[in-house]
């Protein structure tokens, strides 16, 4: 039985990858930009309201973004970013899976391969580390004094 | 015989599959589907005309399973992940893919964090020529508080969770709390 991962290499090593992995990795990536805004909001206690207000955006549209993950223009995670002063630097990674995914993971079926835990630099020496979304490659936002 | 029971006989006999992260790890909450929409959760079995929402919906249900924080709309929201539709009795619950192609999950909760997922649809689908009679003009003629297409995936959820459960009703609650963990609600009510 073919694996998760193999069907990943194919895909990737593939002329066209199909788009059921191209939708999930879109999603994964959108996760993982989502997760980084609402923990740097919640540890700089800003709302919404007023990061909207810094970047002139309706209160109701940051809501959206924050609410679910959305296909954010490179233009805006930059603007976000810098409304709490930061500024997104971005890291491609290979895909890679532990080990012992290899054995684990079977398609269609049980078991599945764990996936990377994306560390999260907000900067200034403060790591946080976000277990929830596990991409091929991570955003990191860092002070905009630092960059 | 208890629910965990019925639960048990279903994914013996095939009539549910779990579905188990692609890529992460730890499973905060569970998710089940039909044989029928865990095909078009898997990548070497989505159909072409769901693949690209498959592959976004599978990542939102991986995220889910692991326990990523949801926002979780209420009845009338247009732009959340999740909601539970009207009306609420029926317990039948909604995860929205919103870009195009997009998508819609059906399903009901077992328990708290374990979700049962019955019937998928494209909202083209949803709204196509063999729908096209559901004119805006027809909803509001008709006083309906709630779209027809949406009331035919209701019973088909509940069509679907009977021949699972035919003796135990949906898992209900009067908070959110009461079906997920780490979730708040849009707005800040539910």
């Amino acid at each position: 039985m073919i694996t998760y991962q193999e069907q990943i290499q194919k895909a990737v090593a593939g002329e066209v990858i199909p788009s059921f992995w191209l939708g999930y990795f879109r999603e994964a990536y959108r996760e993982d930009l989502n997760d980084q805004f609402v923990q740097l909001c919640d540890a700089l206690e800003m709302s919404k309201a007023a990061l909207a207000r810094k970047i002139g955006r309706r209160p109701e549209q940051v809501t959206r973004w924050f609410n679910s993950p959305s296909n954010l223009e490179a233009d805006t995670v930059s603007d976000l970013a810098l409304a709490c002063g930061f500024r997104p630097v971005t890291r491609l990674e290979r895909i890679t899976f532990p080990s012992s995914s290899k054995k684990a993971a079977t398609a269609p079926a049980q078991a599945a391969p764990t996936g990377n835990v994306v560390a999260v630099d907000f900067g200034a020496g403060s790591v946080l580390s976000s277990t929830a979304s596990s991409t091929a490659f991570a955003s990191q936002f860092e002070m905009a004094a630092n960059g | 015989m208890s629910i965990r029971d019925a639960l048990k006989a279903n994914l013996d006999a095939g009539n549910l599959v779990e579905v188990t992260p692609i890529l992460g790890s730890g499973a905060i909450r569970k998710v089940y589907a039909v044989p029928e929409v865990f095909a078009q959760l898997e990548p070497s079995t989505a159909e072409n005309e769901f693949i690209s929402s498959s592959g976004q919906l599978r990542r939102w249900l991986d995220s889910f399973i692991i326990g990523r924080r949801l926002v979780v709309g209420p009845r009338r929201s247009r732009t959340c992940d999740m909601k539970r539709l009207e009306p609420a009795a029926d317990e039948v619950w909604e995860i929205r893919k919103q870009e195009a192609p997009s998508a819609r999950l059906f399903g009901r909760f077992l328990a708290t964090d374990e979700l049962i997922l019955t019937n998928m649809e494209l909202v083209s689908t949803l709204f196509g020529r063999d729908n096209a009679w559901v004119t805006k003009a027809t909803w509001l003629r008709k006083k309906l508080t709630r779209w027809p297409i949406w009331r035919r995936e209701i019973r088909n959820c509940k069509s679907a969770w009977r021949r699972l459960f035919p003796t135990y009703p949906p898992h209900t609650g009067s908070a959110l709390s009461d079906y997920l963990s780490r979730a708040d609600p849009e707005g800040g009510s539910w």
